[in-house]
């Protein structure tokens, strides 16, 4: 198989970036992360080139690092225990921000039931002048996404975060790209509401 | 910076990333820096790592633990009639095992409450794994009743099938008897690479009743005394039918002619002439088989009659046909038609769910 350190994972192995021209994105990240040596196997590549930005889309549909963590991890279990959502390497990130989504959506709701609320504080690491007015409005900017309905909240952030267009969201939702736009317009007015009301 | 009033100078909503509002490349702005300093967890890979085979190995024992409770069901009865043990060659192949996921990873699948034991380096079988029957020892059901593989002890975990899980729909119309009743069956397989119960409430409809009066076929639950007497009794006890993958289960019934009903033509043995049409979803291509259950490459037993010709000829008007369908659930779309001809008022009995495609043979006098 050829891949450094994955003996336990030899169908995920690809003997080289050749064999995914289509995926430009995660070769090239794969490529400035310094460590793309001789071959490395899928799921690091998909890791490297995937999980923080995921990571960072769980941490706006969630709230606590460590669920976000738990999410993600599960996503790319999951989807990488199945070995024909990993043949299709173009759509493996596809595959992964559904499932991110899907479980965030579980997880919240779990919590929800479980009355466990309260949100444990993202790890703070603003101390000088600029960080703290960063951390004011990011504490601010969660809280308002917090107050929004959960679809609203999902449709803005995998619009505006992930940059995905109507109809990609649509397809991550499972709803119609009318919906989409519906619950963008209003989960735009109502955060605007929530951050003018909390801006005084 | 929390300034949201962007003029809207476009369409707001526009497809491209990257576009769109002041407001809108604002909150696209604050939305990465609220989260910019998210960094992942030096353990993630590792975790993801160990995780990945654990996984596998997981879906591969489940997928490994249901068949082997079907095989030692299916084996059960006929070791009591002294039929020798099922042939195993014809396995289905190891191609569940590898897709046990519903598209779109929906937190609807056997791995709903994994999340945090997988992550945690548990094997996740407090949830879900022992729900299956993962021990064919225990799994095995007490041979006693024709319907070897209904399981009692189907865990309350595992998830109701939903309507995509379900295909491959097969059906079968017996000739009519002597009274010109007419049984038959719906069966649908379960496609989908996890085990999943059968929900209740599967729909038997009349789609079309040409030559009836309004109203004047019935659709009814099987009872015990009914007059549909070759459909078996209904179980004291409701029962859960648990599918694993590939298995089959059917919805038997009986039509029962009402009395006044007058048939065109002649014989009893022309009044019904099944017609399975093709299924709405997938065409009834297979039919269950004992020794293969994953693979279904037996024939149809029902022959497919020609639509067109009329077993006999109408005295006046359009000949009397019935068209029955089954839908898994009320709210899904209906996977398998039959047609009833020179068939007009009268009575549909429908049986609960049962498992299908083991050692049970239709109890119904073959034929059709």
């Amino acid at each position: 198989m050829g891949a450094v350190g994955v003996a336990t994972l030899p169908v995920m192995t690809l003997p080289g970036a050749a064999r995914r021209p289509a995926d430009s994105a995660v070769a090239a990240a794969a490529a400035a992360s310094g460590a793309a040596g001789a071959s490395v196997d899928q799921l690091t590549e998909t890791y490297r080139a995937h999980y923080r930005s995921l990571l960072r889309l769980a941490a706006l549909l969630l709230d606590d690092l460590s669920s976000c963590e738990d999410v993600v991890q599960e996503a790319f279990i999951r989807v990488h225990a199945a070995r024909r959502r990993v043949r299709e390497p173009e759509k493996t990130l596809a595959y992964l921000r559904q499932t991110v989504v899907n479980l965030s959506r579980s997880t919240l709701r779990r919590r929800i039931l479980g009355m466990r609320l309260l949100p444990k504080p993202m790890p703070d690491m603003a101390s000088a002048e600029e960080g703290a007015y960063d951390a004011l409005e990011r504490d601010r900017l969660r809280a308002a996404l917090r107050g929004l309905q959960r679809r609203q909240r999902e449709v803005l952030v995998l619009r505006y975060y992930a940059d995905l267009t109507e109809a990609q969201a649509a397809e991550v939702l499972g709803i119609s790209v009318g919906s989409v736009k519906a619950y963008g317009s209003r989960g735009l007015t109502a955060l605007r509401v929530v951050m003018d009301t909390s801006d005084d | 910076m929390t300034d949201l009033h962007g003029r809207r100078d476009g369409d707001p909503t526009s497809g491209q990333p990257g576009e769109g509002t002041p407001q809108e490349r604002l909150l696209r702005a604050m939305l990465h820096r609220a989260v910019a300093e998210v960094e992942p967890d030096s353990a993630a890979l590792p975790r993801i790592r160990v995780g990945v085979p654990r996984r596998r190995v997981r879906y591969r024992n489940t997928w490994t633990g249901a068949a082997a409770a079907v095989l030692m069901a299916a084996a059960a009865v006929p070791a009591i009639q002294g039929i020798g043990p099922l042939g195993l060659s014809g396995g289905p192949g190891g191609d569940a095992a590898h897709t046990p996921i519903h598209p779109g990873g929906s937190p609807t699948g056997p791995n709903r409450d994994a999340l945090h034991s997988a992550v945690a380096g548990r094997p996740a079988d407090s949830a879900t794994g022992a729900s299956l029957p993962a021990d064919p020892g225990t799994a095995a059901p007490s041979p006693t009743a024709g319907s070897g593989s209904a399981s009692p002890s189907a865990p309350a975990q595992t998830p109701w099938c939903a309507p995509a899980d379900l295909g491959q729909s097969a059906s079968r119309l017996e000739t009519a008897d002597a009274a010109g009743k007419v049984y038959g069956w719906f069966a649908l397989r379960n496609t989908s690479g996890a085990s999943c119960r059968v929900p209740d409430g599967g729909v038997l409809r009349v789609t079309t009743a040409v030559g009836s009066e309004p109203g004047s076929v019935k659709v009814l639950p099987h009872r015990a005394g009914d007059a549909a007497a070759a459909l078996p009794a209904p179980p004291a006890q409701p029962q859960e039918v648990l599918l694993a993958p590939g298995a089959w289960y059917r919805v038997r019934f009986g039509w029962v002619p009402g009395s006044g009903c007058t048939t065109p033509g002649a014989g009893p043995s022309s009044q019904a002439v099944p017609a399975v049409r093709a299924g709405l979803v997938e065409p009834a291509t297979a039919v269950p088989n004992a020794a293969e259950p994953g693979d279904g490459s037996s024939p149809s037993p029902s022959a497919p009659a020609s639509p067109t010709p009329s077993p006999s000829p109408s005295p006046s008007g359009p000949e009397p046909v019935l068209t029955l369908a089954y839908a898994p659930q009320a709210a899904a779309p209906q996977v398998a038609e039959l047609a009833l001809r020179g068939s007009c008022g009268g009575t549909v009995h429908q049986s609960l769910p049962e498992p299908f495609g083991t050692a049970d043979q239709p109890s119904a006098p073959a034929g059709g």
